[in-house]
């Protein structure tokens, strides 16, 4: 008859770690276009990469130029309208 | 002695400096909450509070694991029940000896679920009641380390936690994780594999301790409702798309026994394998 | 597989169940995870008009005090909330319009220096986000004693290929209402309405893993009373189509540990005013506590087709206007930004030059604005 091993892990909810093992890989240097993978998109991700870094200061601005120039449009929206002169 | 827990994850450097402490941090963060070891533990602090007619106020996620075994209670037809723990004391492994059924009688007063006060946010348990989450909360910790993960970012990796498996995505080249499942008659040795490149593995098993009386086997998996261990399903292993899924739907598999179980798992329509006792 | 599981109930309860798991529902992306406030004081102040081409009015030009507070809070896990609040005071003359002087030289009218103004624009922005994809729905209005508007819009974004490629949609509509403050001996209108509708699509891409493009095209129609109440000879046509194309780069460098900006916008409208701008910026990271941001910006118009420095008399033609906006003449400013980071805050400064001239061939309308702006502010993030 097979039976009673022996005992491995405790029925309830007990954890131990040891042995982790973790690779790493280091991006440096990669280069391609044809299609970046989720990980590598480390530097994309930084808030000097997006396209209003500072939204609040850009509504600022593109306040003042649709209000001081003869064009406007193809940016953050600014706010409403107004009577400026 | 606790389970082997292994992760396997690719890391960029950055992300080697921070993720896998945050990670174990994460994960023992839930150990120590639901622990039933650890005196401050809302477990602990729910089954003190039994019979003393106050209820016990928990927190959100503590609520959602409350409602997920609610929910699966329902759905397993009382099997699965997680004021079932009290039966580890009437069985003891070590003595060869099998309860008698007046003992067994006894402690099934002491069990089920529908006996237990729960409305959304409170908790009232009866006088000698008690809960324990240590049948599902390693494989929902498998999870919660996963979504840790990819929110940081990371999308190559596996997650064992004693045998509970989470995949975060496959290896670096896109080859799947190869997972064994042991094999009931010499744990060491794999039987088969699995292979994944995402979602949950578990495996419920009925050989990890046991004890033979009068040529009969009795393993350490209970039926609540007989205060029996079940028969016929010496493991069970389910893929799905969490391991918490995986893991509950491969313990009811394994209450439900021989006849019944294999049949109720294949109505799901998930990748499963079933070693049945001979 | 996806198709059978959805059909056990059991199953499907428990799936069902487990989302409600704070572990198991992943964020979405994007999300912010914590309230945040921003605040930003802005000083704006125009030069002097030309005292040789000033022949009535005040010379001091508009001088602008405005406070901004920004309010981001998270809603759940896959929702945010913006509120924005702005308020702003206005002081000074403005150009009422320019008369032909001796030699045809143009003469400028300025207004008294007795306007004083303040505008409060409050917006509110709810923006749901999901795996891949993200909508938001934004309102908001904006009022002077003389003015009042009332905005809202729609923006929707769309992943696609692992993120890396994003297609933006929005619209936006605006009704703007004006009661012109009235002066002695000059007629002007006392209620008009204008409003405006704007349509956006736009495609970014990832080209790698340090480079990001963009391009987009906008059509936007204004309709109603466009014609400026505060000039003294003013009339436009109650109608302007515009179309704006644009274009933007960022490229991250790593071995300087710098961002390059560069955006480009190409300008059109059926009043035949062209226009192109060019901003270059260059964010440069200093250790992980300070960045310094010189940008500059090129600006370049050409004229309306009912525009001109002067009017004489009774006009002949229907539509006329001597408002330097609608002139030909070419600008650039200059800017520089620096940003400091604290643990869980950081302080902004901001200085920028604007200077504009008129292109050459052409008059110079003397009414041309310069000005220089500072920006000072802070972010805070609260866990």
């Amino acid at each position: 008859m097979r039976c009673c091993l022996k005992i491995r892990s405790e029925y309830f909810f007990s954890i131990r770690f040891y042995g982790g093992v973790i690779i790493l890989l280091s991006l440096s240097g990669l280069t391609g276009c044809a299609s970046v993978e989720p990980w590598e998109k480390g530097m994309l991700a930084k808030p000097e990469m997006g396209w209003t870094p500072d939204p609040i200061e850009a509504a600022m601005e593109s306040h003042i130029f649709f209000s001081k120039e003869g064009s406007s449009g193809g940016n953050v929206s600014g706010g409403g309208g107004c009577g400026c002169n | 002695m606790g389970s082997p827990c292994k992760l396997h994850l690719y890391l960029t450097q950055k992300q080697a400096n921070t993720v896998p402490q945050a990670a174990l941090d994460c994960v023992f963060a839930l150990e120590k909450k639901y622990s039933r070891y650890q005196s401050d533990s809302i477990t602990s602090i729910i089954n003190r509070s039994a019979g003393s007619g106050q209820c016990v106020r928990v927190d959100s996620e503590t609520a959602a694991l409350l409602d997920y075994a609610n929910d699966a209670f329902e759905q397993s037809d009382g099997l699965f029940d997680i004021t079932s723990g009290v039966l580890r004391k009437i069985w003891d492994f070590k003595s060869g000896i099998l309860p008698s059924q007046e003992t067994i009688n006894q402690t099934l007063t002491l069990i089920g679920w529908q006996k237990i006060r729960w409305h959304n946010p409170y908790i009232e348990l009866p006088e000698d009641m008690e809960l324990d989450f240590g049948g599902y909360v390693k494989e929902y910790a498998a999870d919660t380390l996963a979504t840790f993960c990819m929110d940081n970012g990371v999308t190559h990796g596996l997650i064992d936690l004693g045998g509970d498996i989470r995949v975060i995505g496959p290896h670096l080249d896109g080859k799947p994780w190869k997972i064994g499942i042991r094999n009931p008659d010499n744990p060491e040795k794999a039987l088969a594999h699995v292979e994944s490149t995402g979602g949950g593995v578990a495996t419920s098993g009925n050989y990890e301790r046991c004890m033979v009386v009068d040529g009969h086997r009795y393993g350490h998996v209970f039926n609540p409702l007989t205060g029996w261990p079940v028969q016929g399903l010496a493991s069970v292993t389910v893929q799905a798309e969490h391991c918490l899924i995986a893991g509950t739907l491969s313990t009811i598999t394994m209450l439900k026994g021989r006849p019944g179980g294999g049949e109720w798992l294949q109505d799901m329509g998930l990748p499963n394998l079933i070693i049945e006792e001979p | 597989m996806a198709k059978k599981r959805h059909q056990n109930a059991a199953l499907l309860t428990l799936v069902t169940s487990a989302f409600s798991l704070p572990g198991i529902s992943a964020k979405a992306e994007g999300v912010p995870d914590s309230t945040s406030v921003k605040y930003r004081y802005t000083s704006y102040v125009e030069d002097n008009a030309p005292e040789r081409f000033t022949v009535e009015g005040d010379l001091g030009r508009y001088k602008i005090q405005a406070n901004q507070i920004q309010l981001v809070q998270p809603v759940g896990e896959r929702a945010s909330i913006t509120f924005d609040y702005l308020s702003e005071t206005m002081s000074g003359a403005s150009p009422w319009g320019v008369k032909q002087g001796a030699d045809n030289q143009p003469e400028l009218i300025m207004s008294g220096a007795s306007i004083k103004e303040e505008r409060q624009d409050v917006a509110v922005r709810l923006k749901v986000y999901d795996k891949e994809s993200s909508v938001s729905f934004m309102g908001g209005h904006s009022t002077e004693n003389d003015y009042k508007a009332v905005y809202g819009g729609l923006e929707n974004e769309l992943h696609f290929n692992q993120k890396n490629t994003t297609v933006k949609s929005g619209l936006k509509v605006s009704i703007d209402r004006i009661n012109p403050t009235q002066e002695e001996g000059q007629s002007r209108v006392s209620e008009e309405e204008k409003n405006s509708t704007s349509y956006s699509i736009g495609l970014a891409q990832v080209l790698n893993p340090s480079a990001i493009v963009q391009v987009g095209l906008e059509y936007a129609q204004l309709s109603g009373y466009l014609t400026d109440p505060y000039k003294l000879q003013d009339s436009r046509p109650d109608i302007r189509k515009q179309t704006i194309a644009s274009l933007g780069y960022r490229q991250f460098i790593t071995s300087t540990d710098s961002a390059f900006h560069l955006d480009y916008r190409s300008y059109t409208d059926d009043w035949k005013v062209k226009s192109h701008t060019i901003n270059v910026a260059w964010y440069q990271n200093f250790g992980s506590r300070h960045v310094i941001v010189p940008s500059i910006r090129l600006y370049s118009q050409k004229k309306a087709k009912f525009y001109g420095v002067y009017f004489e008399g009774g006009e002949a033609t229907e539509y006329f206007s001597s408002d330097y906006r609608l002139s030909s003449y070419e600008a650039m400013s200059y800017k520089l930004k620096y940003i400091k980071y604290f643990d869980t805050w950081s302080f902004t400064v901001a200085g920028e030059r604007y200077e504009s001239e008129g292109s050459s061939g052409e008059i110079e309308n003397p009414a041309l604005v310069s000005f220089t702006r500072w920006t000072v502010g802070f972010d805070i993030k609260f866990d």
